[in-house]
């Protein structure tokens, strides 16, 4: 088998930016080339200047700041760099296409998807009218939207996020591109929807022969679509090998240790020992959460979001208890209901025999100080107006915690337990990076010596290098301080790695709860089975990937029976009528009809 | 309540108050980094400096002019006129300022009517006597020729004196002004975002009453009604721009509230009042500051309309706009006595661009999605 | 959308009604009809029968709320609040204090005066603020983009008063290009009058717009939609006038319509300067001869329309907003 022709050459790029701070070198010297038909997968962590090598290509590096300060981009021979923008745009979405991370607003809001599609047809083919529209509703056909016909005059804030990056990938290969550059196309979606969008760019691929640039942060993903991989670290590229090779023998330090830091879907699970005698913690029962919608004249509810409806779960003590689910799930939200940001519908809440659910401000108190919470984002969950140290101190002084003139020292030697310096308590939030700024927030919580931690996806926002160092000083803390954890995230290969016993919501119900272990690795319920199916993973399991038709239903309004059965493969009569209730078998709970059959 | 404010000692305990805030005011935020590297940004660009200095200038005088004290009045001998029963010292009823006193060459400087910038002679003729009595129609030299670098009014006043003199007033349109409403805007809008529910019903009902009044309307209705002068326009014009603060900062503290960190504050049991002013306001001040700059600039543009239309300042303030509303008259004439009105707009123009200048780079810093208009 | 119009009216209530009781309260007991017939008839050598007199013929000696005199509805009706605050309901704006004209009248025959100054003065300024800060946001960055907006912030600092009387002066008295003022609202001499209030008004208000239409566009370009825009190949001018107007006329169109209660309202300054005789030099005059009732009249006209003008705002955000559902 001959090579494949090469089709883009990128020769010692160096894309700069002129900032307040100084030149920043985003990109500093990377060469590679893409083949025909290929697809070429650059990874790297956020800055390692993976996204700027490919808006680059495009000559789209955001002006006046960001410039080509040297090297070559040649396409076909023609050399990219410094070609006068008339013709660099005959080239942009019609030999050379891009996708974005976030369709969400990726599209322009305000015109139809016809409108948009259309456009670049007529741009670039010269097609008026009807012909043009055939096009895009060729386009929409083969991207696999349903009804294409409806959807031309749809807006882009009446599909779902999934949709939405079918209508990107539509635009993107409207005019048949040879090359595809494809920036985190799946990081803002969910991973069943993810597996969906990767396997139609595979076979687009297949079936137009485009040659793919895929940028990205996530290994399992490459690891399962790319045919040759580029590490990027600090603007360069630091090493270069097929998947097989990359992830059998990796050469370089940082390929190595990125490697090492991402959480496995195979191997025995850290967590297998059970121990149930332990004494429950946190009982949440039958726990529902409606948010009215109101609408008319007298704006009255004429119907709910059922974000949770319906929930049981138990906690003990020293055990991390996870929640897993796709966005809209309601998982976030039972969090919130936990520590009483929000007040539930109904149900109950019993933590160490106390009933949480119905306590007013007051009453909570206590609670406030024994249930803590680490956020998601780091960026927004320290006040960027206050001292890491009055951060700190302000727990403990709103519990009386210690003595007033010790708090400032605790405080310290809480920073170093986390592993930051204790000198830091007069700086700022902004002087620290992502990671850091969780550590700050881990400190903040158990400064106040709480029993019940509720991590909400606490380590989504960080990158893995930095995901596993913070998953490892939780797990240390975790023994040391006798905490539990409730651990809410989407991430399944996280949570494989750090829960005991774990729940899969979908639609504001559990579908499937038992120990980790179980769970992961031989779903029982359906939806779990496509679910942990759909995690890209770099070990090569033989596993076939079970990809769901359609999007999650809106919770505001349910299917009917089981909510899962519009989705289901194994969905019969039944399914449509009854809901299933959470029912023992072995050691897990399952809320499945068919269950046992299946 | 007039009467009160225009003692002299009550203002200059305002004066002495107001200066005191914007000093701690300044120190607080100069010994906190976000802000001073926000500042270093601000202040890198020469033109930012330059307007910034140009402010300091006219609040310099505007302090000078504030601080007021009496003269003592003397008998025709130089000694101190004194009570004939108490023996006390008399003073003048005439308060003067410190900027009276540095000026006090240029205000004594006073010739009969008008004269132009750098003239000689006075600009109206008069019938004049020459040494042989014979009389001629004339121009009639000047008590101080060639000193007068604004020229002279109606009445002989040096204008440059007036132009001074209006510093005082346009600075506490736009600037005390501003002081007097920040504390219930914040306190209202705060409020309102954070408790929301029937607080943020009733805060939100009143400030939509008053917004919904034309503010021109309003300042018209409410000064035909209180009467002209320098603190019910202050009062009126607070309120104007205390309703679009107030919805501003509620509006930010409905997005704040939903942050991370506000509910790790929810999460932690802490103190709602602390929440409000440890978690919320300060993330708010740069909001409060930019709109402070901005607005500065219109108050003072609308205090010259409101006193050519006679609504604003009385006439016995010293104002930019009352300068232009006497020009009015002179203007009609010809030749054109141009000096007076051109001395107040380009005095207006001095402390109004800067202020637009400085305000926009403090946008640029500290918050470049804030919409101003 | 049809329920929601209602709501939406019906809201408006309680806020009419609190711009009603303010006015009252500012016309009635801070400044009480006593106050208001000496500032009239002149504070001194007026007899208290005089200022009786003055009352009953302008309806002011009735109690202010509650008239304990009359029977049922009288009650009511006989006051005040009603006869003079509850007829602005109805937009029955009474009679002058100054000279009993009609105030409705009045204000019908001026508002199209007014209205033939303020909207070639509001079309003419937002074509040409909006062409010129998508120019100047085209050039965003560069040399261009700053001269551009320290002319702005230059052309905002400078008093209004200015660009009249300095206008006046030089294109009406020393060119002779147009009359220094005057009206006449037949159509071809119309032109000439408006032409020189029209062109001043027009450089007042460029500064101002086209620096806030500035922010505003660079606002949109700085979006993930228009870098997709630019990846599709599409050409700057493209992206910037589709792509990026497009969603910037959502918020240029609050803009806009908020300010339609002020070309109905009037240019205080312009018409009180070239001598129109619209509502502004109807309020000029009404502060000179201290006719509250007329000023009282044009406060709450002024809120009906500003109210309006919201609604206005919120139904046509829906239009043009295919995001936004109104329910």
């Amino acid at each position: 088998m001959s090579t494949p022709s090469t089709i883009l050459t990128i020769r010692d790029l160096r894309t700069h930016f002129n900032t307040p701070e100084g030149l920043v070198r985003a990109v500093d010297g990377v060469s590679f080339e893409l083949r025909e038909g290929e697809t070429y997968a650059l990874v790297g962590e956020s800055g390692s200047g993976k996204s700027m090598t490919a808006l680059s290509v495009m000559q789209l590096v955001p002006r006046p700041a960001g410039f080509i300060a040297g090297g070559s981009i040649t396409f076909e021979g023609r050399e990219l760099v410094g070609l006068p923008p008339v013709e660099m745009r005959g080239i942009r979405g019609n030999d050379i296409s891009m996708i974005f991370q976030e369709p969400m607003t990726a599209l322009n809001p305000v015109f139809t998807i016809g409108n948009q599609l259309v456009e670049v047809i007529k741009l670039h083919q010269g097609l008026r009218g009807d012909k043009a529209e055939r096009v895009a509703l060729d386009m929409l056909d083969h991207v696999g939207i349903a009804d294409p016909d409806q959807r031309l005059r749809d807006f882009p804030h009446q599909l779902s996020g999934g949709m939405r990056q079918r209508v990107m990938i539509a635009m993107a290969l409207a005019c048949r591109p040879k090359i595809l550059i494809a920036d985190e196309p799946t990081t803002a979606l969910d991973v069943t929807i993810q597996s969906q969008i990767l396997e139609l760019m595979a076979a687009l691929q297949s079936d137009l022969g485009t040659a793919i640039l895929l940028i990205t942060h996530n290994m399992g993903v490459v690891a399962e679509n790319a045919d040759r991989i580029g590490v990027m670290l600090d603007g360069k590229l630091v090493e270069e090998a097929p998947p097989d090779k990359l992830f059998a023998s990796p050469q370089h330090d940082y390929t190595k240790l990125l490697l090492d830091a991402v959480p496995s879907m195979a191997g025995p699970t850290p967590h297998s020992e059970l121990n149930t005698q332990n004494q429950e913690l946190l009982q949440v029962s039958n726990l529902k959460q409606h948010f009215p919608i109101r609408k008319g004249l007298f704006q009255r509810a004429v119907g709910h979001v059922r974000a949770v409806d319906g929930l049981d779960i138990d906690i003990r003590r020293g055990e991390t208890f996870a929640i897993v689910g796709e966005s809209g799930c309601g998982k976030t939200t039972v969090g919130k209901c936990i520590n009483r940001l929000v007040d539930p519908t109904t149900g109950s809440i019993r933590f160490d025999g106390h009933e949480l659910a119905d306590l007013k401000r007051k009453g909570l108190q206590p609670f406030r100080q024994r249930i803590q919470m680490i956020f998601q984002d780091p960026f927004s969950s320290l006040n960027p107006r206050m001292r890491i140290g009055a951060t700190i101190v302000e727990g403990m002084r709103t519990h009386g915690i210690g003595m007033p003139a010790d708090r400032t020292s605790r405080a310290a030697a809480m920073l170093e337990r986390v592993g930051m310096e204790g000198d830091i308590l007069d700086r700022y939030p902004h002087e620290f990076s992502g990671g850091q700024r969780q550590r700050i927030g881990i400190a903040r919580a158990l400064a106040v010596e709480p029993d019940l931690v509720i991590c909400d996806e606490a380590t989504s926002s960080l990158d893995v290098s930095v995901q596993a160092k913070i998953l490892d000083l939780l797990d240390d803390l975790k023994a040391e301080f006798g905490l539990s954890y409730l651990f809410i995230s989407h991430d399944i290969a996280v949570v494989r790695q750090v829960s005991d016993r774990i729940a899969v919501m979908y639609l504001g119900q559990i579908v499937e709860t038992g120990p980790t272990r179980d769970v992961i690795d031989e779903p029982q319920h359906p939806y779990t089975r496509a679910l942990i199916s759909a995690v890209p993973r770099i070990e090569k399991d033989g596993r076939k990937r079970i990809v769901l038709p359609g999007d999650v239903p809106s919770p505001a309004n349910p299917p009917s029976g089981c909510r899962f059965h519009p989705r289901c493969p194994h969905a019969v009569n039944a399914c449509r009528q009854m809901m299933p209730a959470l029912e023992t078998t072995d050691n897990r709970r399952i809320a499945c009809l068919r269950s046992g059959e299946i | 309540m007039t009467n009160l404010l225009n003692n002299w000692y009550v203002k200059d305990a305002i004066v002495a108050v107001v200066v005191g805030i914007m000093v701690w005011i300044g120190l607080m935020l100069s010994r906190r980094e976000v802000w001073r590297s926000a500042m270093r940004q601000v202040f890198g660009r020469r033109i930012v400096r330059v307007s910034f200095a140009i402010l300091a200038l006219y609040t310099l005088i505007a302090v000078l002019d504030s601080v007021g004290y009496h003269q003592p009045l003397r008998n025709s001998d130089g000694s101190l006129r004194r009570h004939p029963e108490t023996n006390r010292v008399i003073f003048d009823s005439d308060g003067r300022s410190l900027l009276d006193l540095l000026l006090t060459p240029l205000r004594n400087m006073e010739e009969k009517t008008y004269s132009a910038p750098f003239s000689a002679t006075q600009f109206t003729k008069e019938t004049l006597y020459d040494d042989e009595g014979k009389t001629t129609r004339g121009q009639p030299p000047l008590k101080h020729p060639r000193r007068h670098v604004l020229g002279t009014d109606r009445v002989g006043n040096d204008v440059l004196y007036l132009s001074l003199k209006g510093i005082r007033t346009g600075m506490i349109i736009g600037g005390f002004t501003t002081l007097l409403v920040i504390p219930f805007a914040i306190l209202f809008g705060v409020t309102a975002g954070y408790f929301r529910g029937w607080i943020d019903d009733l805060i939100q009902y009143i400030y939509t009453v008053l917004s919904s009044i034309p503010s021109l309307l309003l300042i018209i209705s409410f000064m035909i009604v209180f009467g002209r002068g320098l603190p019910q326009l202050c009062i009126i014009m607070g309120i104007t721009s205390w309703t679009g603060l107030c919805r501003v900062l509620r509006g930010e503290t409905l997005k704040l509230r939903e942050l991370e960190y506000v509910q790790a504050a929810e999460a932690m049991g802490v103190r709602r009042a602390r929440i409000m002013f440890q978690h919320i306001v300060p993330n708010l001040m740069h909001i409060v500051l930019i709109t402070a700059v901005l607005s500065f600039s219109g108050r003072v543009l609308a205090e010259a309309v409101l006193s050519y239309i006679g609504i604003g300042v009385g006439a016995d303030t010293i104002s930019w706009g009352s300068m232009i509303n006497d020009a009015r008259q002179e203007l009609a004439r010809d030749p054109v006595i141009w000096w007076k009105l051109i001395a107040a707009l380009v005095f207006m123009v001095g402390l109004v661009l800067p202020a637009n200048l400085f305000g926009d780079a403090l946008r640029d810093a500290l918050d470049p999605r804030l919409r101003t208009e | 959308m049809f329920a929601y119009l209602t709501r939406r009216i019906a809201y408006a209530f309680p806020i009419l009604l609190g711009v009603n009781l303010l006015v009252f309260v500012l016309f009635f007991y801070v400044n009480t009809p006593k106050n208001m017939a000496e500032t009239i008839l002149g504070e001194k050598r007026v007899t208290q029968e005089q200022i009786d007199n003055w009352l009953r013929e302008h309806n002011y000696h009735l109690p202010r709320f509650v008239n304990l005199q009359e029977r049922f509805p009288s009650t009511f009706t006989q006051t005040i609040f009603w006869q003079k605050s509850m007829g602005l309901f109805a937009f029955r704006f009474g009679q002058s204090d100054v000279d009993n004209h009609d105030i409705s009248a009045e204000l019908r025959k001026r508002i199209p005066h007014s209205v033939a100054l303020a909207l070639p003065i509001f079309f003419a300024s937002l074509l040409i603020t909006i062409a010129a800060a998508m120019i100047v946001a085209f050039y965003r960055a560069t040399y261009i983009d700053y001269v551009a907006l320290v002319t702005c912030v230059l052309m905002m600092s400078i008093s209004l008063l200015f660009y009249i009387i300095g206008g006046q002066y030089l294109f009406a008295i020393h060119l002779r290009l147009a009359p220094v003022s005057g009206y006449d609202a037949q159509f071809p001499h119309l032109v000439k009058f408006l032409i020189l209030p029209v062109f001043i008004g027009l450089i007042g208000s460029i500064g101002g717009g086209v620096r806030y239409y500035r922010t505003i566009f660079l606002e949109e370009i700085n979006k993930d939609y228009v870098r997709t825009a630019r990846a599709k190949g599409l050409g700057e001018g493209t992206v910037l006038f589709k792509h990026a107007l497009r969603n910037a006329l959502l918020p240029i169109l609050t803009n806009v319509i908020v300010s339609i209660p002020f070309l109905i309202m009037g240019n205080l300054l312009l018409e009180n300067f070239f001598g129109i005789p619209g509502l502004g030099s109807y309020m000029i005059e009404a502060i000179g001869k201290q006719d509250f009732a007329v000023i009282r009249s044009m406060a709450f006209l002024g809120s009906v329309l500003y109210i309006g003008a919201l609604i206005i705002v919120e139904v046509s955000y829906s239009i043009a907003d295919p995001r936004i559902r109104l329910q």
